[in-house]
C-alpha cells in the first residue's frame, strides 16, 4: 500500500462515525497512534490542543446511532476492506 | 427574528468551538436565530467520501432528512456544505437515490430544501448598520483573506455560487484594509495534516510566510479545518494570528466582551496582543 498512514487514519475516522455518529478526534488520534506505534510525533501539539480544549475527552454521540451502525453493516462488507468477510 | 436550521458539523462542534459560538452569537445580533439540526451526524467528509461513496452519501442524506420543511439549512463548514449539497444534487436528479433515501430514512425527500453557506446571509446585509455607533472598528487592520480550496466546487457543483472576494468586501465596509497576496486559495493540507505532517508543514509555512511578506496583521479564514492547520502546522518562529471570519465580525460590531476573550483564548497562536493594540479588545 502506497500510503498506509492515510488509509489507517480514514479507518479510524470511519470507526468513530460508526460508533458515535460523529467524529471523536481524541480517540481517533489515540487509536491511530496506537496502530502506528508512534507516540512522540505531535505529542506537544496534542497537549496544547488538550490545554486549549480543542480536543474533547468524551465523544459527542447521536441518539439514533442504530441507524448509522446499520449503514455500515449493510454497505461495508466487501466495500470497506477491513470489513470484508473474505 | 428569522429562524434557520443550522448544521455545525464535527469541527465546529469540537476543535473550532470558538467558530461555532461566535457565529451563533453574531447571527443572533443580526436577527437570525440558528436552530441546531436535531441529532445531526457527521457529513462524511473527508474519510467517508474518500473510502466509500455510498456511506458518504447516506451520512449526508440523513442530515438532509432531519431538516424541518420550510426552513433553509445553514452550514458554516465549507467541507460539510459540499457533502450536503452533493447529496442534495444526487437526490434531486436521481430517482433511484430518492427511492433509497425514502426507504432508508422513512421520510420524503424535500426538494425545496435550501442549503446555504453563512456567507450568503452576510452578503445580503449592510453589516456596518449593525455596528455599535455605526463605527468602523476595523480601521487600520491590514488582513489577508484565506479561502483555502474548500469553497472551490467539484465539477458536479460548478454552477453554484463562488464566494471569493466576499470577505474582502465585508471587512472593507467595516474599515479594514484587504491586502493582496498569492495564497488565498492555496490548499492548507486538510486531513493530510495527521498522516503526512511532513507535507503539510512546508505548505502551511509558505502560506504564513506569504502573509508576513505583505505585512498583514492577521489572516482571516472561513474554514475551521484551514484555521486549525494554519495554527497547528506552522513551525515558523514568526507566526501570524489567524482569525475566524465570525470572530472578527463580532469584534467589528462591538459585540461580546468576555465571550470574545473566551473564544480567542482557544487559539494556539494568540491573537489578543494584536486585537488589544487595535483597540478591538480590552
Amino acid at each position: 500500500m502506497a500510503e498506509p498512514d492515510i488509509y489507517n487514519l480514514h479507518r479510524e475516522v470511519l470507526h468513530s462515525i460508526e460508533r458515535y455518529g460523529r467524529t471523536h478526534k481524541l480517540e481517533i488520534m489515540m487509536r491511530y497512534k496506537l496502530r502506528k506505534k508512534d507516540w512522540l510525533t505531535d505529542f506537544t501539539v496534542g497537549l496544547k490542543m488538550l490545554a486549549k480544549r480543542k480536543l474533547d475527552l468524551l465523544p459527542s454521540r447521536i441518539s439514533d446511532i442504530g441507524k448509522i451502525k446499520r449503514l455500515f453493516k449493510v454497505k461495508a462488507n466487501g466495500i470497506i476492506p477491513w470489513k470484508s468477510k473474505s | 427574528m428569522t429562524k434557520l436550521s443550522y448544521y455545525p458539523g464535527c469541527s465546529l462542534a469540537s476543535t473550532a468551538r470558538e467558530n461555532n459560538e461566535s457565529l451563533i452569537y453574531l447571527f443572533e445580533h443580526l436577527g437570525v436565530e440558528l436552530i441546531e439540526l436535531e441529532d445531526w451526524n457527521c457529513c462524511g467528509s473527508s474519510s467517508a467520501h474518500s473510502v466509500n461513496t455510498n456511506i458518504a452519501f447516506d451520512l449526508a442524506s440523513r442530515n438532509l432528512s432531519l431538516a424541518p420543511p420550510g426552513r433553509p439549512l445553514l452550514v458554516a463548514c465549507p467541507s460539510c456544505l459540499l457533502r450536503l449539497r452533493h447529496a442534495y444534487l444526487k437526490l434531486n436528479t436521481d430517482p433511484s437515490a430518492r427511492e433509497h433515501y425514502e426507504r432508508t430514512w422513512g421520510r420524503a425527500f424535500d426538494k425545496d430544501l435550501e442549503i446555504i453557506h453563512f456567507f450568503e446571509i452576510l452578503d445580503r446585509l449592510d453589516l456596518l448598520s449593525f455596528a455599535k455607533d455605526q463605527t468602523q472598528r476595523l480601521n487600520g487592520l491590514r488582513f489577508v483573506s484565506y479561502y483555502g480550496c474548500m469553497l472551490a466546487r467539484p465539477p458536479a457543483l460548478r454552477h453554484e455560487k463562488n464566494y471569493h472576494g466576499l470577505m474582502e468586501k465585508i471587512m472593507s465596509s467595516l474599515g479594514a484594509t484587504p491586502v493582496k497576496w498569492a495564497y488565498s486559495s492555496r490548499c492548507c493540507g486538510t486531513f493530510l495534516t495527521v498522516a503526512r505532517p511532513d507535507i503539510v508543514t512546508p505548505m502551511v509555512n509558505e502560506i504564513i510566510e506569504g502573509a508576513g511578506q505583505v505585512d498583514a496583521d492577521c489572516i482571516v479564514t472561513a474554514c475551521a479545518m484551514c484555521h486549525m492547520n494554519l495554527e497547528v502546522r506552522c513551525s515558523l518562529k514568526e507566526k501570524v494570528p489567524v482569525l475566524h471570519f465570525s470572530e472578527v465580525l463580532s469584534l467589528a460590531l462591538g459585540l461580546g466582551g468576555s465571550k470574545q476573550k473566551r473564544w480567542l483564548s482557544r487559539h494556539l497562536v494568540d491573537p489578543k496582543p494584536l486585537l488589544k493594540a487595535m483597540h478591538l479588545l480590552r
